[in-house]
C-alpha cells in the first residue's frame, strides 16, 4: 500500500525516482506508437523496449532518450533473452551500468522495476521466497495471511521482472534456491501444501560483478539457467564522455543544482584522467601510466563530477572549474592510501604537467595533497 | 542488345544464394554458350574438371613462365556461381570461356613497373652516392621516392600470395559506402551483412538477378557523379568482355548467358561501338602464362586472409548451400557448434542448444529478420553457452564460420617436377598437406620420422615454410624434433619458385643451399652445414666442408672463427643421431682448434673492455664445447692458448686476463695456488683499480659459489677490498657492483652475512678435504641410489 502511495504521490520530493517515474512519459508514448506484437504480460514488445534502451524518434516525431550508451546488439540480446523463459545475468566490472540497465529492462518490459533483492552475505532463504509475519502465525496458524512475500514471489504471481542485484555476493546455498524457481518457474510453500506458479512474464534479472568472481561462484546448474550478457567498459573517449555528461545533467536536475551544466571540456578531461589510469597507457598510445587498484569506472567519474558541481554550486561561482573536481579526482583514485598515492603523483608529474593546457587542473590537484 | 539471345546474371564471387538462383537460372534458360569472367588462359586445364578427384575449393593458378612471382590465383568454391557454370557446361557439353582480359597483361605491367621501380631506385642510389652533399636535404632527397619504388617492387609478389585472384575484384561485388548506406536506410549494420540476409541467405530463385541489376545501375550511376569514372583497368577488363561477347554473338549462338560479378552487367549491357573497346585494348604488352588447377583453403578464401574479393565466412556458407529451410540450417548449424565445444572439453548439452536456438529465433524476430542469420546464432552461442565470453568463439569462428577445409586437384594436373615430386614424398612418408595447425613429434630413432624431418628440412632450405622447427636452442632433446605444421595453398607459389633449382626436393634444396654457400660467410657456411645435415644433402656435404676449410684457412678474424666453432662441435657430437656421417664435421674441428689456439693472443692483445666482451663470450662458447667433446689433445692446445693470455705482459685486458684464469681453474688446469697468485698480482694496489675491478669482475663471472666456498680466494678479495683508498674505492665502486649485481639475491645475501663475521672466521681452520665426515656423508647413500636406480649396493662409504 505504502509503496503505491509513495508511486502515485509527490514523486518529485524522493531523492531518486525510479526508472518508471522518471521516464514516465517517453514509457507512455512508446506505448501508443508501439503496433508490434507483446509476450504477454510485457508493457511493451521487445522492439519498443530497445528502443526504451538505446533511444531513438518514433513515427510521431517523439524522441526517446538513449538510457544506454553502447552496443545496441547487447541490448538485443537482452531484450530477446527476456522474451525466452531463460533468466538474464548481467555481468561486468564495476560501474558498467549493469544495475542501471537492469532497472531501465524491468522498467520497460513490466513498468515497475522495484522488485528487487539486494544480494548480500546476508541474504537469507526467506529474502529469497518468504517468510512469515509472526504474530499472525502465532495466533492464527499458517495460512497466506500470515505469509510475507518476497519480491521473487510477487513477480512470480505477477508476471513481473524481478531484479537480483549483486547475485554473487549471496551464499552459494541461498543462490541454490533460484534453480527451482527457473526451471520449474514455480515456488511451492509446503507449509500451506501450496505453490505459487509463475504467470507468463515473469523473469529474473541478476547482476553480478567480474572483480567478485569466487566469492560465491554461481553453480553450473545455476549458470545454465541464465543468459550471459557481459557488459564491457566503454569503448572509446568519446561515448565514456557521452555517458557522464548525461548522467550529470539528469542527476543534476534531480538534485536540483544551481550550477550550470559542467562544461565539455571539464567533462572530457576526468574521463581522460580515468581511461588512462583504468588503461594503463595515454589516450595517444605514447605513454605507460600505472593502474591504481580501483576500478575507476564511468559511474564514478560521474561521481565526480557530481561532486564537483555540487562544491561549484555551493561554494563557488555556480560554474565547474578545474579546482572542484580535483578533490573528488583524488578521492576516486586514491583508494589505497600508499601505494595509490604514489601512482597518483606518478601520472601529475609525467602526463598531466606535461599538459599545458591543464595547468589548472594540475594546480588544483597538487593543492588538494 | 537484343534480350532474346544473351543473358547477364552479376553474381558475387563466393555467393551461396547466387550460386543457387544461377543454377536454377541456367536450367531454366538452357544457353547453348556460357561466357565466365576469368582468365583465358584457364580454358587449357578446364578438361580436369570430369575428373572426379577434383574436389573444391580449388584455385585456378596463372603464373608468369619466365618468374612465378608473377602469379593469380582465381579461387571457387562449391557454392562459387562461377563453378557452377563451370559444372554445368561440362554437365551439358557446352561451350564455356573465360572472358576476363588475359593475366598476361597485368603480369606485363607488373613487370615494367617493377623494373621502372628499379630503375628509379639505381638513380636514386647513384645521385646519393655521387652527390649526396649538394642535393639539399629538404628537396632532392631521394629517400622517399626509393622506399616508394622499393615498396612497389615488392607488391606485385604479395599480390600473388594474397589478393590476386582478380587483381581488382573490388568493385565486382559492390562494397564500398554505398551498400553501407544502402543497409543503414534499411536499418542492417553494414552492407555486407544486408547482402547476405537480402541475397545469399535467402531461397528464392530467377528474379533475383533482376533486382541485382537494378541495384547496380543505380549505384554505378551514383558512384559516377561522385567519382571520376571507373579506373583504367577496370575500363580495359570490361572493354575485353564486351568483345568478348561481340564475338561470341558473331560465331552464331543463340543463347548466350554471360556470367560476372555484379558490378559488370550495366557495363556489359552498355551500347559501346566496338572501335572504342578496340582502341582501349591495343598495343598492350603481354607475358607467357601457365594455368594450372591447385587445392585451395577456407582459410584462404575469407577476407581475414586479405584476399579482397574473399567472403567472411566460408564454411558457414557451405552450411547455407547445404541447409535446407532457415530453421534447420540454424539447428543443424548449433548442433555442430555444440559438437565441437564438446570435442574441446566445454561444457554444452542439447538443453543449451535448444535455449541457443530459441534465443536466436527470437533475436531474429527483434530484428525483423526472417530468420536467424549467422550474428543472431553467432551471439546466442556466446550468450547461451560461453557466459558472455568471447574466448572460446574463437573456436567456432575458426572451425564453423571460416573452416579449415582444403580441396583436391587430380593427379593429372600439369604440375612442375619439384611439386610432383614433394607430393610423391608426402604420400611416401604419410604427411598429408592439412589445413589446420598440426603438431609433429618426430622420433629421429625411426627410420620413417627420420625421412620426415628431413623432407622437412628440405623444404625449409628451399624456403617453403609448410612446417616450423620448434626445436629448442640447439642441443636438447636430440632425439625428438617438434614441428608445426600448417598447409597453406600459395605455398605452391614458393614451390614454383624454388622449382628452378631442381627436379627433386633433395637435388632442389642441394643447388638453393649450394648456391647460398657462395654467398655466404664462415658463420653462415657452417649453419648451412648445420642444413645440409639435416636435410642429408650428402651432394654437398663435402662441397660445403671444403669451402668452411677454405674460409677458415682465408679467415683473419679470430672472432670469426672462435664463434663457427661451437656449432661445429655441436653437429660433430649430436649428428650421429641422426645416422649422417660426422666425420668430416670433425675434420673441420680438428682443423679448425690448432687455427683458433694459435690466434687467440694474437686477437685478444690490445683491445679496449668493450671489444673484449664478445671475444670472452665466444671464449666461454668454445671451452664450454670442447670440454663436452671431450678430446685431449684438443683441449691441451686451446688450454695452453688460455694459459699465453693470463700474464698481465700479454698485452690483452683484464677482463679476458680474469676470464681465461677462471676456465682454467675450473678446469684444474691450474692450481689454487697459481690463481691465487694471478689474482694477487691482479688486484695488487699497483694495477689499476679500473683493471682490476674488470679482472675480478669476468673472473668471477655469474656465480658467487666459488668466492664463498673458497676461503682463500675470499681472503684474497677481501683483503686487496680493505687495502684500497677512498679514492680507489670510489672507482671501482661501479664496477664491483657491477659484478655482484649478477648474482642472484639469496647469493648477495649470503656474501654480505659472510663478510660481517670475516673478521672472526677469517683466522678458523679452512674448509678442507680433512673436514669430511664420512659417518654424515653415507647417510644419503641409500636414497641416491634408488633415485638413479642403481640395485646393487656396492661397499658402503668410500
Amino acid at each position: 500500500m505504502t509503496m503505491a502511495e509513495e508511486k502515485n504521490g509527490a514523486s518529485s520530493r524522493v531523492l531518486r525516482r525510479h526508472a518508471e517515474q522518471q521516464f514516465a512519459e517517453e514509457l507512455a508514448e512508446l506505448k501508443k506508437a508501439d503496433t508490434r506484437p507483446r509476450p504477454e504480460h510485457w508493457e511493451l514488445s521487445p522492439w519498443a523496449v530497445c528502443t526504451y534502451l538505446m533511444g531513438g524518434t518514433l513515427e510521431n516525431g517523439f524522441e526517446v532518450t538513449p538510457k544506454y550508451i553502447g552496443s545496441r546488439r547487447l541490448m538485443e540480446i537482452a531484450v530477446a533473452t527476456l522474451a525466452t523463459d531463460r533468466a538474464l545475468l548481467l555481468y561486468g566490472v564495476p560501474g558498467t551500468a549493469k544495475s542501471w540497465v537492469s532497472e531501465h529492462l524491468a522498467a520497460a518490459v513490466s513498468g515497475d522495476s522495484t522488485l528487487i533483492i539486494q544480494g548480500t552475505a546476508g541474504t537469507s532463504e526467506e529474502q529469497m521466497r518468504y517468510g512469515w509475519n509472526y504474530a499472525e502465525l502465532l495466533a492464527k496458524g499458517p495460512s497466506r495471511n500470515a505469509l510475507v512475500e518476497s519480491p521473487l514471489m510477487r513477480a512470480m504471481a505477477e508476471g513481473r521482472i524481478a531484479r537480483i542485484e549483486e547475485l554473487t555476493r549471496i551464499p552459494a546455498d541461498v543462490q541454490d534456491t533460484l534453480i527451482t524457481i527457473l526451471s520449474e518457474k514455480s515456488l511451492p510453500i509446503p507449509e500451506l501444501n501450496e505453490e505459487v506458479q509463475a504467470v507468463r512474464g515473469f523473469n529474473v534479472i541478476a547482476t553480478a560483478n567480474n572483480r567478485d568472481k569466487g566469492v560465491n561462484e554461481l553453480s553450473s546448474a545455476l549458470k545454465r539457467r541464465f543468459n550471459t550478457v557481459v557488459l564491457p567498459v566503454p569503448a572509446t573517449e568519446d561515448e565514456e564522455v557521452a555517458i557522464v555528461e548525461k548522467r550529470v545533467r539528469e542527476m543534476g536536475r534531480s538534485l536540483e543544482l544551481p550550477a550550470e551544466p559542467p562544461a565539455l571540456e571539464e567533462v572530457r578531461r576526468v574521463v581522460r584522467v580515468f581511461r588512462e589510469l583504468r588503461n594503463g597507457r595515454t589516450e595517444d598510445g605514447k605513454i605507460k601510466v600505472k593502474t591504481p587498484s580501483g576500478t575507476l569506472s564511468t559511474a564514478e567519474a560521474i561521481s565526480v563530477v557530481n561532486s564537483g558541481m555540487a562544491l561549484a554550486a555551493h561554494f563557488g561561482d555556480g560554474t565547474l572549474r578545474a579546482g572542484d573536481v580535483a578533490a573528488g579526482l583524488v578521492g576516486a583514485i586514491v583508494k589505497d592510501p600508499v601505494q595509490d598515492r604514489v601512482i597518483w603523483h606518478e601520472y601529475l608529474e609525467t602526463v598531466m604537467k606535461e599538459r599545458s593546457d591543464w595547468k589548472d587542473l594540475y594546480r588544483a590537484c597538487r593543492n588538494v595533497d | 542488345m537484343d534480350e532474346d539471345r544473351i543473358r547477364i546474371f552479376g553474381i558475387r564471387h563466393h555467393g551461396p544464394g547466387c550460386a543457387r538462383s544461377l543454377s536454377l537460372a541456367l536450367e531454366d534458360w538452357q544457353p547453348d554458350c556460357i561466357l565466365l569472367e576469368g582468365p583465358p588462359e584457364g580454358e587449357s586445364v578446364l578438361s580436369f574438371l570430369a575428373d572426379e578427384t577434383m574436389v573444391p575449393p580449388v584455385a585456378l593458378l596463372v603464373y608468369a613462365e619466365e618468374d612465378a612471382r608473377f602469379a593469380a590465383f582465381f579461387p571457387f568454391t562449391e557454392y562459387s556461381p562461377e563453378w557452377r557454370a563451370l559444372r554445368y557446361a561440362q554437365e551439358k557439353h557446352i561451350p564455356l570461356r573465360f572472358m576476363d582480359l588475359s593475366a598476361a597483361v597485368d603480369f606485363a605491367e607488373e613487370r615494367d613497373r617493377e623494373k621502372e621501380a628499379l630503375r628509379l631506385a639505381a638513380v636514386a642510389e647513384e645521385q646519393q652516392a655521387s652527390g649526396a652533399s649538394d642535393v639539399p636535404p629538404g628537396e632532392g632527397d631521394p629517400a622517399p621516392e626509393e622506399a616508394a619504388a622499393s615498396e612497389e617492387a615488392s607488391a606485385p609478389e604479395e599480390d600473388a600470395s594474397s589478393d590476386m585472384p582478380e587483381p581488382s575484384q573490388e568493385p565486382d561485388y559492390p562494397r564500398g559506402s554505398e551498400l553501407d548506406e544502402l543497409a543503414a536506410l534499411a536499418g542492417y549494420e553494414n552492407g555486407e551483412a544486408w547482402w547476405n540476409a537480402m541475397i545469399e541467405e535467402r531461397l528464392d530463385g530467377l528474379e533475383l538477378f533482376e533486382v541485382i541489376r537494378d541495384l547496380m545501375r543505380e549505384m554505378r550511376a551514383e558512384r559516377e557523379r561522385s567519382h571520376a569514372g571507373q579506373p583504367e583497368r577496370e575500363r580495359r577488363r570490361e572493354a575485353h568482355m564486351r568483345t568478348c561477347l561481340r564475338r561470341a554473338k558473331k560465331e552464331g549462338f543463340e543463347r548466350i548467358a554471360v556470367i560476372c560479378g555484379a558490378w559488370h552487367v550495366p557495363a556489359l549491357e552498355a551500347d559501346v561501338p566496338a572501335r572504342a573497346d578496340n582502341a582501349c585494348l591495343k598495343g598492350l604488352s603481354r607475358m607467357k602464362v601457365v594455368a594450372t588447377w591447385v587445392p585451395w583453403s577456407y582459410a584462404d578464401l575469407s577476407m581475414a586472409s586479405g584476399y579482397r574479393a574473399g567472403v567472411h565466412s566460408p564454411a558457414w556458407y557451405e552450411h547455407v548451400m547445404r541447409g535446407a529451410d532457415m530453421e534447420g540450417r540454424a539447428v543443424s548449424w548449433l548442433t555442430m557448434a555444440a559438437r565441437l565445444f564438446r570435442e574441446e572439453g566445454l561444457d554444452c548439452s542439447p538443453a543449451h542448444i535448444i535455449e541457443s536456438a530459441r534465443l536466436a529465433g527470437t533475436l531474429a524476430a527483434l530484428r525483423q529478420r526472417p530468420g536467424p542469420g549467422l550474428p543472431e546464432l553467432y551471439e546466442a552461442l556466446q550468450t547461451v553457452v560461453c557466459m558472455g565470453e568471447e574466448a572460446p568463439m574463437r573456436l567456432i569462428e575458426q572451425r564453423l564460420i571460416i573452416g579449415e577445409k582444403l580441396g583436391h586437384v587430380p593427379e593429372q594436373v600439369p604440375m612442375v617436377p619439384l611439386q610432383k615430386d614433394i607430393e610423391r614424398c608426402q604420400k611416401k612418408l604419410r604427411l598429408k598437406p592439412e589445413a589446420s595447425q598440426k603438431l609433429l613429434d618426430l622420433d629421429l630413432r625411426q627410420e620413417k620420422d627420420l625421412e620426415r624431418s628431413r623432407m622437412l628440412h628440405r623444404l625449409q632450405s628451399l624456403d617453403i615454410p609448410w612446417g616450423t622447427d620448434r626445436r629448442e636452442g640447439g642441443g636438447k632433446g636430440t632425439f625428438h624434433e617438434l614441428w608445426q605444421l600448417q598447409w597453406e595453398p600459395r605455398l605452391i607459389i614458393d614451390i614454383i619458385r624454388a622449382s628452378h633449382w631442381g627436379n627433386t626436393l633433395k637435388k632442389a634444396a642441394e643447388a638453393c643451399t649450394k648456391d647460398r654457400a657462395s654467398r655466404a660467410d664462415l658463420a653462415e657456411l657452417v649453419r648451412l652445414v648445420d642444413v645440409a645435415l639435416l636435410a642429408d644433402l650428402d651432394g654437398i656435404i663435402d662441397d660445403l666442408a671444403e669451402r668452411v676449410r677454405e674460409r677458415a684457412a682465408l679467415a683473419t678474424d679470430t672472432l670469426e672463427l672462435l664463434s663457427a666453432l661451437p656449432e661445429l662441435v655441436r653437429l660433430a657430437r649430436y649428428g650421429d643421431v641422426r645416422g649422417t656421417d660426422t666425420g668430416m664435421v670433425l675434420t673441420l674441428v680438428e682443423g679448425m682448434v690448432p687455427r683458433v689456439a694459435v690466434g687467440l693472443h694474437a686477437a685478444s692483445s690490445g683491445l679496449d673492455e668493450d671489444s673484449s666482451r664478445p671475444l670472452g663470450e665466444a671464449l666461454r662458447a668454445v671451452h664450454e664445447s670442447l670440454r663436452l667433446m671431450n678430446r685431449e689433445d684438443l683441449s691441451s692446445q686451446w688450454h695452453a692458448a688460455l694459459r699465453r693470455l693470463i700474464p698481465e705482459e700479454s698485452g690483452v685486458h683484464a677482463c679476458l686476463r680474469g676470464l681465461a684464469t677462471r676456465l682454467l681453474f675450473d678446469d684444474d688446469i691450474l692450481s689454487a695456488e697459481e690463481v691465487a697468485t694471478q689474482m694477487g698480482l691482479a688486484l695488487s694496489p699497483a694495477s689499476e683499480p679500473e683493471a682490476a675491478a674488470a679482472w675480478l669482475s669476468s673472473f668471477l663471472g655469474q656465480s658467487a659459489m666459488l668466492l664463498m666456498h673458497d676461503d682463500g680466494l675470499w681472503g684474497m678479495v677481501d683483503a686487496w677490498l680493505a687495502g684500497l683508498s677512498d679514492n680507489q674505492f670510489t672507482a671501482v665502486l661501479p664496477m664491483l657492483r657491477r659484478t655482484f649485481t649478477g648474482f642472484s639475491a639469496p647469493e648477495r645475501r649470503q656474501l654480505a652475512e659472510r663478510a660481517r663475521r670475516a673478521p672472526r672466521s677469517s683466522a678458523s681452520a679452512p674448509v678442507g678435504k680433512d673436514a669430511w665426515d664420512e659417518a654424515r656423508a653415507v647417510l644419503p647413500l641409500p636414497l641416491l641410489r634408488r633415485m638413479l636406480g642403481l640395485a646393487a649396493e656396492p661397499e658402503a662409504g668410500r
